[in-house]
């Protein structure tokens, strides 16, 4: 599948609420959107499966199934970016989505400027991935770890690796800068393609995830390092 | 004040005593007589039982019997001599003379005899075959006065084995009867705390008293209390969530006006939106009250956290966000204070109070944030103060403030934004972990909200810590 096309594909929304759906379909339409609502939990599963979109809107508190369970089967096959529509105010199913894939979230009720800015913050990084020439991206190799910006690979001693496209995202920006402390404001310009908001701790959660699937070195090393206040920086072995 | 299981023994325990210085007392006023006769009626059935049975083993011997039976029955311990005689026996130099002619008087009788003296009581009685013709006489002694008291049949001896046996059983009636009422004062405090699960009936189980019986309508109270709480609760989360879809949809609506309309409308727009705003918000609090306040009866499992670092993470973003609107928050911090809690509750609770400093601090001043170390009554705690430069809160509202939707003025509070649920939040969550909140003025004006949480034993929650820290895949430094 092409990914310079990516970009060009609808958005999906998957919400139960029917005229939410069709006001945030104007909406984005006018937004310059092309956008596509279901509003069940299943049918909206088989859509995502189905066919290639460039986004998914999902709200996890529709009835029926449970928007985590349809994000984890969701991303047993797909790598879409997905942005979670949660509960405000609770910040266990924000976190808890970001560790299970998802890539972002809003908190309804929402400014929907501010959807908007994000969908097009990941069309933004979606034709950036695929307009890469080959010579402007050249394989990263830090350790044991490397990693394919072309072919979106990551491999660890060989042996490739299952990232979500914000963790490949921020994987290159701290190997791109490995050595060097990168900055959680840049970050999340860079990766999430948005400026970090107050008490925004979506940044961490990647993070993690991230250091997570990386594991240590086999010295036992940590790959990612905190700095305290500031941001993250990728070690050597 | 005199303690219940107090009054139950001590009224049980003289009840006894007394009871038994009463029948003690009949027996000392007692004619001196009648217990005499009490006593040698007592020995007098073991001196016949000696008797026969030394008869019995006579069968044995053949010369000198009668001395033999005497030291065989000789018994210091009881103070019984006897002596054997024989009918018209010569009178022997060991044997009184009142001893014998008592035995002479019985065999020729040949009924057993007595005579009472004063101080010696002689008992003399005829022997059966095959000894017929011989008497054993008795002499028994009174008792001296020393054996009189502390000899195994003695009153006094008699009176401290009755003191200790009933002091025992009154003290073991006392203390059941106490502990049950404590165990139920014990779960009544667990109820009052909080925790609306705390049972005591099953407890009390064991014996059906009026004890379980109050237990148990205790129970029944707290089940009601349960109940009617878990239903104010939710419908309060319902409610809130319900309010949710309708406010999503606005804003969107909102949004699409905006795109349509013309220049005009804008201002109309932005009030709308800001209202939008401060639903969005107040449902987001109260819904994390009501979560607040389930979290006291669900008791989730606290984690160690790096409350130092909470703080600082916390001070730094807002004074990110207050920096365009010219104010700061500055903090001055200890570092390494660690505890037991739940780091996203507790994030919470320090923001609001940094955001309502912020809300009432004048352009060009600061929020000052202060962490240290304290001691209260010997424990550790972690003293949070965040003081800012505004105009501070009357001194009756001091304690409202932490109150939901309490506001001190209309006016102020909706012109510098703010639900009214913020510090609410902050006093239950801070509640939750056994801390405390409390504000007051400033002496050159402004508000300091001071909060206090316990540090729970430093030394575990550090290594926790650094565990969990570790687990998570972050250094604590960076060199």
């Amino acid at each position: 599948m092409e990914a310079s096309s990516a970009s060009e594909q609808p958005v999906l929304l998957i919400d139960d609420d029917e005229e939410l759906g069709e006001l945030l379909s104007r909406f984005l339409r006018k937004e310059g959107f092309a956008i596509e609502v279901v509003a069940d939990g299943v049918n909206g599963l088989t859509r995502a499966r189905d066919s290639q979109h460039s986004a998914v809107i999902l709200d996890v508190m529709m009835p029926g199934m449970n928007g985590f369970d349809l994000l984890r089967e969701l991303r047993k096959s797909s790598n879409v970016p997905v942005i979670m529509l949660t509960a405000r105010g609770q910040d266990i199913d924000r976190i808890v989505g970001l560790e299970m894939g998802a890539d972002d979230y809003l908190g309804k009720p929402f400014n929907p400027r501010e959807l908007a800015a994000r969908l097009r913050a990941i069309q933004r990084r979606l034709r950036v991935q695929a307009a890469g020439a080959p010579d402007a991206r050249p394989l990263l190799r830090v350790g044991d770890i490397e990693l394919n910006p072309r072919a979106r690979l990551v491999k660890r001693a060989g042996d490739q690796l299952a990232l979500t496209s914000i963790e490949f995202a921020l994987l290159e920006i701290l190997m791109r800068a490995a050595g060097q402390v990168v900055s959680r404001e840049e970050l999340s310009t860079q990766g999430l393609g948005r400026r970090l908001s107050y008490s925004d701790r979506s940044i961490d959660v990647h993070v993690s995830n991230l250091r997570k699937k990386l594991g240590l070195y086999p010295a036992g090393g940590e790959r990612i390092k905190t700095v305290r206040g500031f941001g993250y920086q990728y070690a050597g072995p | 004040m005199r303690s219940l299981f107090f009054r139950i023994f001590v009224s049980f325990w003289i009840a006894t005593t007394l009871i038994s210085i009463g029948f003690g007392a009949i027996y000392a006023f007692q004619s001196t007589e009648s217990r005499w006769q009490a006593w040698q009626a007592l020995h007098e059935d073991a001196f016949r039982a000696r008797v026969h049975d030394d008869e019995r083993r006579l069968g044995d011997s053949s010369t000198d019997v009668p001395e033999r039976i005497a030291h065989a029955l000789a018994n210091p311990e009881q103070l019984l001599m006897v002596f054997a005689i024989e009918a018209g026996e010569l009178p022997r130099a060991d044997v009184p003379r009142v001893a014998q002619n008592l035995a002479e008087r019985a065999l020729a009788e040949g009924a057993p005899l007595e005579e009472r003296g004063d101080k010696i009581t002689y008992f003399a009685e005829p022997l059966a075959p095959p000894f017929e013709g011989s008497a054993l006489v008795a002499e028994l002694r009174r008792p001296s006065t020393l054996h009189w008291y502390i000899g195994p049949d003695t009153l006094p001896f008699r009176l401290l084995v009755v003191l200790a046996v009933s002091g025992i059983v009154c003290y073991g009636l006392a203390r059941q009867l106490t502990r049950r009422l404590q165990t139920i004062r014990e779960g009544s405090r667990r109820l009052a705390a909080g925790d609306l699960s705390a049972r005591i009936g099953p407890q009390l189980r064991d014996l059906d008293d009026e004890a379980s019986a109050l237990a148990h309508d205790l129970d029944q109270m707290a089940e009601r209390i349960d109940a009617l709480l878990g239903a104010q609760q939710r419908l309060l989360r319902d409610v809130s969530h319900e309010l949710r879809s309708p406010l999503a949809r606005l804003t969107v609506a909102l949004e699409l006006a905006r795109q349509e309309g013309e220049g005009g409308l804008s201002e109309y727009h932005d009030r709308i939106a800001r209202e939008a705003d401060l639903l969005g918000q107040l449902i987001g609090e109260i819904l994390t009250l009501t979560r607040l306040e389930g979290e006291a009866n669900a008791q989730r499992q606290p984690d160690a956290l790096d409350f130092s670092e909470l703080v600082r993470q916390v001070a730094m973003d807002a004074d990110f966000e207050a920096r365009p609107s010219r104010r700061r928050v500055l903090l001055d911090g200890r570092a390494g204070i660690e505890l037991l809690g739940h780091s996203d509750i507790l994030r919470r609770a320090v923001e609001n109070v940094v955001r309502n400093a912020l809300r009432f601090a004048p352009a060009e001043s600061a929020v000052s944030v202060r962490l240290t170390r304290a001691s209260v009554e010997g424990q550790p705690v972690a003293r949070l103060e965040v003081r800012d430069q505004g105009p501070g809160v009357p001194e009756t509202f001091l304690k409202e403030i932490f109150q939901p939707f309490f506001r001190v003025s209309q006016a102020r509070e909706r012109r510098s934004g703010g639900s009214g649920v913020g510090l609410a939040i902050t006093e239950r969550a801070v509640r939750l972990h056994g801390g405390s909140v409390t504000a007051r003025n400033a002496d050159d004006g402004g508000l300091i909200v001071a909060i206090a949480l316990p540090i729970s034993t430093a030394a575990g929650a550090g290594a926790a810590a650094r565990a969990a820290a570790l687990q998570r895949g972050e250094e604590l430094t960076l060199v």
